[in-house]
């Protein structure tokens, strides 16, 4: 291996070695039960039929104490009651509680939230969903909580317990906030955060929707609500500048946040999901903030012009070409949007085309990821689905509330739904809502931890590293960047020509965090010839002839 | 019709020489009932009908009196004495045959509208209510008569187009149950099954009817065209397009089945396929625009964008409504931005943003 930085470059190999060579069809394995995980989410529903019963179920995988091994948060809804002094949320029952999991290194997991101290049974938050990122930079990864009624901002103080900084920090987010992340918008080498928020609504203008049947409302029952921008000040405190950077103009309906680079100006800029509304392209511009830029972008709409209740979001490179693209997912018969970046600042509605109007036609999706499943170098597809309306058969019959998860595998900018053949778990309808993405066993491979609602979560192992194909994964440690890595860009050559590229990032998909490590399949390639690392503070660095099948540390250089 | 009866009682009881007493009991029932004291009325009519119990007219009142009291039993009783004693007595049919259809009666009902019918051949509420007797009695060939009858007198009366709706939809029923019972093989036994299902929703059911429909009879072309509908709403666009391909083989020369098998290979990324389907329903006269757009949006996958703005300026010119024409300018904008025109695609997101905002508004 060869390192062209000038500077010193950590490589630590967490090698696995070469895994199985027999070829093998990607299944998942729904080993729920054996983790030791008790959590089930609570919605609490309601006769009322509140809408925010029907949106929680957020999950993070997030090593919160450095040990290599991927732990689990799962956020928690709450009950909703009516008292004499109004209604409002309650938390303080165990069962109502948040739960973080940390890794026994293996399968199991053992529950450690109130050693940590993220339990949240104190708060009157009814919970939605969580961003992580370290945004002290003191190696630990913090914890970042939204629901209704406010926000959790934890700081993770040594690995082992957690401070809520909430009010100290200036991070409370008033309001119903979804899904958040962090990422350093201005690049001063700290880590912002944008919230996403849905309506304006509250418990008390809560309406009751359908005439003879009641049903969830939707959205368009409320107004649109503006996003919120926190500056990190690098000193434990954050501001809102959300009208100052351009966010507080553009109201939305907001659901789902990605980050990426959209027009190749080495900024950050963030896609945002708004449920029934057009969507959001918020280009950054650096010192002059952000400008909203969906329509002329062509990413606000599908490809008729048409609004869709945009849910979860991602914004990675599915076609291999080197410019990020947008996946969005949507209610049945909207279809999942998928934009493919045209690499002027537009995007082209390229559903149809790649196979998704045909796989998506009838699906309702939450969290959705692009990643490398089977490890072929090609970004693969999943979603958490089931409809918004508990009772839709009612309303549509032929529709269906509970659905299973999808997974459909991209070949070479193609995608093919392969849940016949992928595992039981793809059979099994349930009412799925957030979805992280991670290597949990470090084993190659990206498994998937489901959050569903008002149910037990479903922790999928998957089988991608058993067959032929090579994988590599990259640990980032920043120096003048944010310590995580968190915005650096990632790109793969092979000896065969094959490049791809990855975002540094652990937001995406709806209500939840994955993990920050950045993943590549390399196929039938044991070597990746070529490793670009460009970190946002602007340093490139290149490593040559790195291993595959194997995790590797790199350490931002000094300049 | 009640002051009508009133003074047809009065008259009647005059010319018959009737004793001062019962006229003053029927005075003061007429009295009673038209200042809406209905039970003091009741009362005096029953007088007047115990003293003079061969008064048909005073039996008529009374039935009427009772009728508008709810006593719809009492009044059909009432009533029929009424004509008991004198058939032609004028108003007494309509009146008992109302209150026999709400109490459920429906043959004798039909028998006293047909007779009030007679009387006032010209008057639609007669001919309205015989058809409602004729539906409940369950033959809703002779409703559909009278209602449709009724109806050109009074095309926008709300109850009266409500019948007709209710007595189309019995007459569908019973033929199918007819068609199921002489025929329950045949094809259109099937297809008739398959459309129950699909219209209530049960999808599985609908398609392995039509299946069989298709199995006994392969040229049914509705039968393809509702299967192949019925494969693209269940996002099935695959099955869509081979049951489209096969009514097309039928009737090749359909316009709207070669816009819909264009549409469902476009779903499938199939643009160059859907373009000779395309073209085809495009070429129809007068055109249609949607298949004009759809044709535009096969050019614009094509990368064949001159075209394409053709296309959608056609489609434009011909379109029918604003969500229409919404659409098609969104599309220019993204044609006109591939051709690198940008005072076209401004001009277009504009049109669009403008004609967005009015329908939402509407919709509010």
């Amino acid at each position: 291996m060869t390192l062209r930085s000038s500077s010193l470059v950590w490589i630590c190999a967490l090698g696995t070695g070469l895994t199985g060579l027999l070829a093998a069809e990607l299944r998942f394995e729904d080993r729920s039960r054996e983790t030791g995980i008790g959590f089930r989410h609570h919605a609490s529903p309601t006769p009322e039929k509140h809408l925010v019963e029907t949106m929680g179920g957020g999950v993070a995988l997030v090593d919160f104490d450095n040990d290599g091994f991927l732990d689990i948060f799962f956020v928690n809804g709450g009950d909703l009651y009516s008292a004499d002094r109004g209604v409002s949320v309650e938390r303080s029952q165990p069962e109502l509680h948040d739960r973080l999991y940390r890794s026994r290194k293996g399968l199991k997991f053992e529950d450690v939230t109130h050693q940590a101290g993220v339990s949240a049974r104190t708060s009157r938050i009814y919970g939605m969903g969580v961003a992580t990122g370290d945004y002290d930079n003191n190696g630990y990864p913090d914890l970042f909580v939204t629901g209704y009624g406010g926000t959790i901002l934890y700081r993770n103080v040594d690995g082992r317990t957690f401070e809520d900084q909430t009010e100290a920090a200036r991070a409370n987010v008033p309001g119903w906030s979804a899904s958040a992340g962090f990422f350093d918008a201005d690049l001063d080498g700290d880590l912002d955060l944008f919230v996403t928020r849905y309506l304006e609504w509250s418990l008390e203008t809560s309406k009751r929707c359908g005439d003879n049947i009641p049903v969830y409302c939707s959205p368009r029952e409320y107004p649109a609500v503006a996003s919120v921008l926190l500056r990190n000040e690098g000193d434990g405190t954050f501001t809102d500048v959300s009208r100052e950077w351009g966010i507080a103009q553009s109201p939305g309906k907001a659901l789902g946040v990605a980050f990426n680079d959209a027009d190749a100006d080495s900024l950050p800029d963030v896609i945002v999901a708004n449920d029934s509304t057009a969507q959001q392209l918020f280009l950054n511009r650096g010192p002059d903030g952000f400008i909203e830029e969906a329509l002329s972008s062509g990413l606000a709409y599908n490809e008729d012009g048409g609004s869709f209740a945009g849910m979860g979001v991602d914004f990675e490179d599915y076609d291999n070409d080197g410019r990020p693209d947008v996946v969005a997912t949507a209610l049945a018969k909207e279809l999942y949007p998928l934009f493919r970046n045209e690499g002027n600042g537009t995007f082209g509605y390229v559903t149809r085309q790649t196979g998704l109007a045909e796989i998506t036609a009838r699906l309702s999706g939450w969290s959705v990821k692009f990643t490398d499943f089977d490890n072929d170098g090609w970004k693969d597809l999943f979603a958490a689905q089931s409809h918004v309306l508990d009772n839709v058969d009612l309303m549509e019959p032929g529709l269906e509330y509970l659905q299973p998860p999808l997974i459909a595998l991209n070949r070479a900018g193609r995608f093919v739904d392969i849940g016949d053949s992928a595992g039981p778990v793809f059979q099994a309808s349930i009412a799925g809502r957030g979805a992280a993405f991670g290597d949990l066993d470090n084993d190659g491979d990206i498994d998937v931890v489901l959050g569903v609602l008002d149910d037990n979560p479903k922790v999928l192992y998957s089988n991608g590293s058993a067959g032929e194909n090579h994988w590599l994964q990259i640990r980032l440690i920043g120096r003048t960047s944010v310590r995580d890595g968190q915005g650096a860009r990632v790109s793969v050559w092979t000896s065969s020509g094959g490049a791809q590229a990855r975002y540094a990032t652990t937001a995406g998909g709806y209500l939840s965090a994955n993990d920050p490590r950045v993943h590549f399949g390399l196929g039938a390639e044991s070597i990746a010839s070529k490793v670009l690392v460009r970190w946002p503070g602007g340093v490139r660095q290149v490593l040559e002839n790195v291993r595959a099948d194997r995790l590797v540390t790199v350490r931002e250089p000094n300049s | 019709m009640t002051r009508y009866l009133a003074s047809v009682v009065l008259a009647a009881s005059l010319a018959a020489q009737v004793p001062g007493p019962v006229i003053d009991h029927v005075r003061k029932g007429v009295a009673a009932r038209e200042a809406g004291r209905l039970e003091e009325a009741r009362k005096e009519l029953e007088a007047a009908v115990e003293a003079a119990p061969g008064l048909a007219e005073a039996h008529l009142y009374l039935g009427l009196v009772l009728h508008e009291g709810g006593d719809f039993a009492a009044a059909a009783n009432t009533l029929q004495r009424a004509l008991d004693l004198k058939p032609e007595l004028p108003g007494a049919n309509e009146l008992l045959g109302y209150d026999l259809l709400v109490l459920g009666q429906t043959a004798e009902a039909v028998l006293r509208l047909e007779a009030a019918l007679l009387e006032s051949p010209g008057k639609w509420q007669v001919r309205a209510w015989l058809g409602r007797a004729h539906l409940e009695a369950g033959d809703s060939d002779a409703a559909l008569r009278h209602l449709l009858a009724a109806q050109e007198t009074a095309p926008r009366d709300p109850e009266l187009l409500y019948l007709v709706g209710k007595a189309y939809s019995q007459l569908a029923i019973q033929s199918q149950a007819n068609l199921l019972a002489s025929a329950p093989e045949s094809p259109y036994a099937h297809l008739a099954t398959a459309e129950d299902h699909d219209l209530n929703g049960r999808s599985d059911e609908a398609v392995a009817a039509y299946q069989r429909a298709l199995g006994s009879n392969p040229r049914l072309p509705d039968a393809w065209r509702a299967l192949a509908d019925l494969e693209l709403d269940r996002g099935r666009p695959r099955a869509a397009v081979d049951a489209y391909r096969q009514a097309l083989d039928i009737q090749p020369g359909n316009a709207g089945l070669h816009l819909r098998c264009g549409e469902a290979l476009l779903k499938l990324g199939l643009a160059e396929e859907s373009l000779p389907h395309l073209e085809s329903a495009a070429s129809a006269d007068p055109p249609l625009p949607s298949a004009l757009e759809a044709l535009g949006q096969a050019l614009l996958d094509l990368e064949r964008f001159g075209e394409a703005r053709a296309a959608l300026d056609t489609a434009l010119e011909n379109a029918t409504g604003e969500q229409q024409r919404m659409k098609i300018h969104y599309q220019l904008a993204r044609v006109s931005r591939k051709l690198g025109d940008p005072s076209a695609e401004r001009r277009h997101l504009e049109q669009f943003g403008e004609l967005r905002a009015k329908i939402v508004a509407d919709d509010k």
